[in-house]
C-alpha cells in the first residue's frame, strides 16, 4: 500500500465511520436534538433516553444566543415567558428555567451564559420551595458542564457526535427512568427556547390512559402538601446567598435584574395560604423585597385556562406570562405589583386577606369548568 | 485553540494544511509562508487575543536585536556584548514580569514585611517557550552561529502553530533552514500519512489515558483531605503516568502536525520511565529542555570541565533554573533541587566503583521520579505533605481501596497495565521510524483516531500549557 492510497483509506474509514454515527444519531436521535420525525421502530422511544434537563438546557441555548435570559423553577420553565417575547420580536431570549432549580444552579448557568451571548436583561422566577433546604439536589450525579466543566453531551461545535460519554449518560437515564417511570428530571422535551414542551405527557396520556394521570394528579397534589406542611421546613441561608450573588453579577455586569414571583395553581396557592409554612413564606417574600424587590401579581395563583397543564396540581398555566412579562418589562407600567423593602408589608396584608378568604372558600368549589379536573381530572382530560 | 478539540481537527488544520499546498501553486514562495503565519497568529490568539501583542512584540524585538548581533559576526565588541545582555534582559524581565513578579512580590513581603502588591497578570500562553527560543537565537547570533537571515522564516520559526504553545523547544539551525528549503512545499504523502498516524497516537495518549489518570490524581492532590496508604501510591502513580501521557501525546500530536506541513521536530521523549538512572531520565524526559539548559546555562556556567565542587554546582543551579523555569513556585524549585541533587549524587556513584543490579537501578530512578513529581504536581507544601505521608506504609490507614479516588477496583491492573505497555511497547519514536503505510498501521491508526474523536468531548488543557 503506498502513502496515498494509506492517507485515503485512512480518511475514508475515519471520516466514514464519524458519518454513519451522525446518520446514526440523526435518525434516532436519542436526545431529541435534532428534532427529527418520530418513527415507531427508529425512535419511537426516543423520549425515554431524553436527558436530564440539567443537560439539555445548554446546549439547547447555543445557536439563539439570547439577550434575554429566564431563570427559575419549573414554575417558571412551565411559564414560558420567552414566547410572549419571542412574538413580539424584540429580543433573542432563553429560558434556563429548570425543574427543581435552585439558585446556585442558576447563578453558575447565569456565568456561564454571560461568557457566551450578549446578554442584556435577566428575569429571575424566585420561587418560594427553591430557597428553602428541602428540595432535592436534582444535579448531583449529573457531571455536567456546570459541575465539572466538561463539555456536556455534544461539543458545542460539533453536536453530531454522540460520544461514549453521551451513551454512559443515556444509559444513567435509562435506568433512572426504569426506576422511576414518573419521576422528574430526565424525561421532557423543550421547544427552541428552553421551556418545557406538553409532548411527553400526552404520549404517556395515550399509553397509560386515564388512571395513570389521575393517579399522577393525586400524587403531586399530596407531595405539594407535605412539603408546605414539614414543621422542619426553613430558608437556607446558602441558597439565599446564591440569590444574593446573581444579583450582584448582573450588578458587576451591567445586566438589567428584575425578579418575580411566579404564579403557581390556585390550588396550591390555597394549600400554601393555609399552610403551616405560611410565615416562612412571608419571611421569603421580606427578603426579596429586602434584595432589591420583585414583581408579585394579584392574580398570582394563576387561576387561569389553559388545556395543556391541567392535570398538573404545582404549576400555573403558558398564557399567565401574558399577563406577567409586560409588567415586568416595563417598571412603571404598574406601580401596585412591585415590592420594595417596606412596601412588602401592604403585600402582606392582601395575603393575610387572601387567608382568610381561602379559609371561608375551604368548603366551596374550586370554581368552574377546567378547574374541576380538581375533583377528577379524568373527566376532563380524555377528550 | 487545543489539539484535541473538533474545531482543530475538523476546521483548522484541514484549513491550514490546504490553504498551504494550494497557495504553492500560485508559485509564490511569500505566499504559503503568509499563509502559515497567519494561521499560527490566529491559532495563537483564538485562546486570548489579548495576548497576540506580546507575542509579535517579542518576535520583533529579538529579530531587531539578532540583526545587530548577525551584522558583523567576526566583530565581537562591547558593543554587542552590551546589546546582547540587553536582549537577554527584555527577555528574561518580560518573563518575570508576567510569571515571576507576583511570586518575587509575596517572598519579599514575607522576608521583609513590606507589604508589596503586584497586580495579578494572566500568564501569557506558551510565553516560557517562546522567550527560552528567542535567547538561544540571540546566544547564536551573538556568536555567529545564525546563518538564516529572513524576517519571515524568523517569524514561523517562532509561531509555528504545532511548536508554538507547548514545544518542542526547536533550536532557530534546525527550523529555520527547513523554512527556507523549496524542495519540500509541496503536500508530501509521505509525510503526510506519517504525520496522520503519530498525530492520532498523540491523540489517544491524551484523550484516552491522560484524561482517565487525570481525574483521579485531581481527587487525591485537591479533593481529599487525607490519603489511605494505597489512595496515595496510586494518586502518584496516576500523576506520574498522567504527565508522561500528556506532554507526550502533545509533542506526538505537535511532531505529526509539522510532518504533515513536511517539517520535522526534535523528539522530546525517548521511553523516560525506562531509565535506568537519574541522568538517562534527563536524556529521555523533555529532550529539548535539557538540550537547551546544558547548552545555554551548564555550559557557559563551565559545565563539567571544572573540578568536582564547581561541577556540582553548576548542575544544581541548571535544575533550580529548570524548575523554576515550569512554575514559579517553591515546590517547583524544591522538585527541581530534588533533581540537582539526585543527578550530583548519581555522579559521585557512577564515579566510584560500586554497581547495581539494573532492575534495582530502574526500580529507585522510577521511585525517586516519582516521588519528586508529587512536588510538580502539588499545588502547596500541605498537598505534596499529604501524599507523601500517605504513601509511608503505617502513617494513615493501609487500605487499598479505590473507592474515595472515584477509580474503579481494577484500577491497580490497569495501572500494571500501563506501566508494562510503557516498558514493552515501542515508543511514537520507534513506531514512527518503522512506520510503513501498510494495513496493520491502517487499521491501527483508524482504531486509535475513532476511540479518540468518540472521547473527544471531555476536553482538557493539556498540563503544559499552564507553564
Amino acid at each position: 500500500m503506498g502513502s496515498k492510497r494509506f492517507v485515503t483509506y485512512f480518511l475514508s474509514i475515519v471520516g466514514g465511520s464519524l458519518i454513519l454515527v451522525f446518520i446514526f444519531n440523526f435518525i434516532v436521535d436519542p436526545f431529541g436534538v435534532e428534532r427529527t420525525f418520530l418513527k415507531k421502530g427508529f425512535n419511537r422511544y426516543k423520549e425515554a433516553f431524553h436527558m436530564n434537563t440539567r443537560v439539555t438546557k445548554l446546549p439547547l441555548s447555543e445557536g439563539i444566543d439570547p439577550e434575554i435570559l429566564f431563570f427559575g423553577s419549573s414554575r417558571t420553565e412551565y411559564l414560558a415567558p420567552e414566547q410572549v417575547l419571542s412574538s413580539e420580536k424584540r429580543a433573542r431570549s432563553f429560558n434556563f428555567a429548570l425543574s427543581g432549580g435552585m439558585p446556585h444552579e442558576m447563578r453558575d448557568m447565569l456565568e456561564w451564559a454571560i461568557d457566551r451571548y450578549p446578554v442584556e436583561e435577566v428575569y429571575y422566577g424566585i420561587d418560594f420551595i427553591s430557597l428553602t433546604d428541602r428540595t432535592p439536589e436534582y444535579r448531583k450525579g449529573f457531571d455536567h458542564e456546570l459541575v465539572d466543566g466538561k463539555q456536556p453531551l455534544w461539543a458545542g461545535e460539533a453536536r453530531f457526535f454522540l460520544t461514549f460519554t453521551a451513551l454512559r449518560k443515556s444509559r444513567a437515564c435509562i435506568e433512572q427512568n426504569r426506576k422511576d417511570p414518573d419521576g422528574s428530571g430526565v424525561k421532557y422535551q423543550y421547544n427552541r427556547h428552553g421551556s418545557r414542551t406538553n409532548r411527553w405527557r400526552r404520549m404517556m396520556l395515550e399509553e397509560r390512559g386515564k388512571e395513570w394521570f389521575v393517579e399522577r394528579f393525586a400524587r403531586t397534589h399530596e407531595q405539594f402538601k407535605k412539603q408546605y406542611a414539614d414543621e422542619g421546613l426553613s430558608l437556607s441561608s446558602e441558597k439565599m446567598q446564591a440569590y444574593k450573588d446573581i444579583r450582584r453579577i448582573c450588578q458587576r455586569e451591567g445586566i438589567t435584574f428584575r425578579a418575580f414571583v411566579p404564579p403557581i395553581h390556585f390550588s396550591q396557592f390555597r394549600t400554601l395560604l393555609g399552610s403551616r409554612s405560611f410565615d416562612l413564606y412571608k419571611e421569603f417574600l421580606r427578603f426579596l423585597g429586602r434584595n432589591g424587590g420583585f414583581y408579585y401579581f394579584e392574580r398570582n395563583e394563576g387561576l387561569m385556562k389553559d388545556s395543556s397543564l391541567f392535570w398538573d396540581t404545582q404549576h400555573a398555566r403558558r398564557s399567565m406570562s401574558r399577563n406577567i412579562i409586560p409588567k415586568v418589562k416595563n417598571p412603571g407600567g404598574s406601580g401596585k405589583d412591585r415590592f420594595r423593602g417596606e412596601e412588602v408589608e401592604s403585600l402582606l396584608q392582601w395575603l393575610e386577606a387572601r387567608k382568610k378568604l381561602t379559609s371561608e372558600m375551604k368548603n366551596e368549589s374550586f370554581g368552574r369548568g377546567r378547574d374541576a379536573s380538581f375533583e377528577d381530572p379524568g373527566s376532563v382530560c380524555v377528550k | 485553540m487545543l489539539f484535541n478539540s473538533y474545531e482543530f481537527i475538523f476546521a483548522f488544520l484541514p484549513a491550514a494544511l490546504l490553504g498551504y499546498f494550494l497557495l504553492q501553486y500560485t508559485r509564490s514562495a511569500l505566499l504559503p509562508k503568509l499563509w502559515l503565519v497567519g494561521s499560527s497568529l490566529f491559532f495563537y490568539a483564538w485562546w486570548e487575543p489579548a495576548y497576540l501583542p506580546i507575542l509579535l512584540f517579542s518576535v520583533l524585538f529579538n529579530f531587531g536585536a539578532g540583526s545587530y548581533l548577525n551584522r558583523d559576526p567576526s566583530n565581537g565588541g562591547r558593543r554587542k556584548k552590551s546589546a546582547l545582555i540587553l536582549g537577554v534582559v527584555v527577555n528574561i524581565l518580560l518573563l518575570g514580569y508576567y510569571k515571576y513578579a507576583g511570586f518575587l512580590a509575596e517572598n519579599l513581603s514575607l522576608l521583609t514585611g513590606w507589604e508589596l502588591e503586584v497586580e495579578e497578570v494572566p500568564l501569557p500562553l506558551a510565553i516560557s517557550f517562546f522567550t527560552f527560543q528567542q535567547i538561544a537565537y540571540l546566544v547564536d547570533a551573538y556568536k555567529g552561529a545564525v546563518k538564516e537571515h529572513s524576517f519571515l522564516n524568523y517569524l514561523m520559526f517562532v509561531t509555528f502553530f504545532p511548536q508554538l504553545i507547548a514545544g518542542p523547544i526547536v533550536h532557530h539551525s534546525e527550523m529555520m533552514p527547513q523554512f527556507a528549503r523549496k524542495d519540500q512545499s509541496w503536500l508530501q504523502s509521505g509525510n503526510l500519512a506519517q504525520g496522520l498516524f503519530v498525530f492520532v497516537n498523540g491523540l489517544f495518549k491524551k484523550v484516552i489515558i491522560a484524561d482517565t489518570l487525570a481525574v483521579w490524581a485531581t481527587k487525591g492532590f485537591d479533593v481529599l483531605p487525607s490519603l489511605s496508604f494505597g489512595e496515595a501510591w496510586f494518586t502518584s502513580l496516576s500523576y506520574t503516568f498522567q504527565l508522561y501521557f500528556d506532554f507526550s501525546g502533545y509533542t506526538d500530536m505537535a511532531i505529526g502536525i509539522a510532518l504533515m506541513f513536511n517539517i520535522r521536530l526534535p523528539f522530546n521523549f525517548n521511553a523516560p520511565y525506562r531509565a535506568l538512572d537519574i541522568q538517562d531520565f534527563w536524556r529521555r524526559w523533555h529532550i529539548t529542555l535539557s538540550r537547551f539548559l546544558r547548552d545555554y546555562i551548564y555550559i557557559p556556567l563551565g559545565g563539567n570541565k571544572m573540578g568536582a565542587f564547581a561541577v556540582h554546582r553548576n548542575i544544581l543551579i541548571t535544575f533550580l533554573i529548570g524548575g523554576i523555569w515550569h512554575g514559579a513556585g517553591w515546590t517547583f524549585l524544591f522538585w527541581g533541587f530534588l533533581h540537582g541533587v539526585a543527578m550530583v549524587v548519581h555522579r559521585v556513584w557512577s564515579k566510584s566503583a560500586f554497581s547495581m543490579p539494573e532492575w534495582v537501578a530502574w526500580t529507585l530512578t522510577f521511585l525517586f521520579v516519582n516521588f519528586a513529581w508529587v512536588f510538580f504536581r502539588a499545588t502547596s507544601w500541605g498537598d505534596a505533605m499529604k501524599v507523601l505521608k500517605g504513601m509511608v506504609p503505617g502513617w494513615n490507614s493501609f487500605g487499598f481501596s479505590l473507592s474515595s479516588l472515584g477509580a474503579p477496583e481494577w484500577g491497580w491492573a490497569l495501572w500494571g497495565a500501563l506501566l508494562l505497555s510503557i516498558l514493552l511497547i515501542p515508543n511514537t519514536n520507534t513506531l514512527k521510524e518503522r512506520f510503513t503505510p501498510n494495513l496493520p498501521y491502517l487499521l491501527t491508526g483508524c482504531f486509535l483516531a475513532l476511540v479518540a474523536l468518540l472521547h473527544l468531548d471531555k476536553i482538557s488543557q493539556f498540563i503544559y500549557f499552564g507553564f
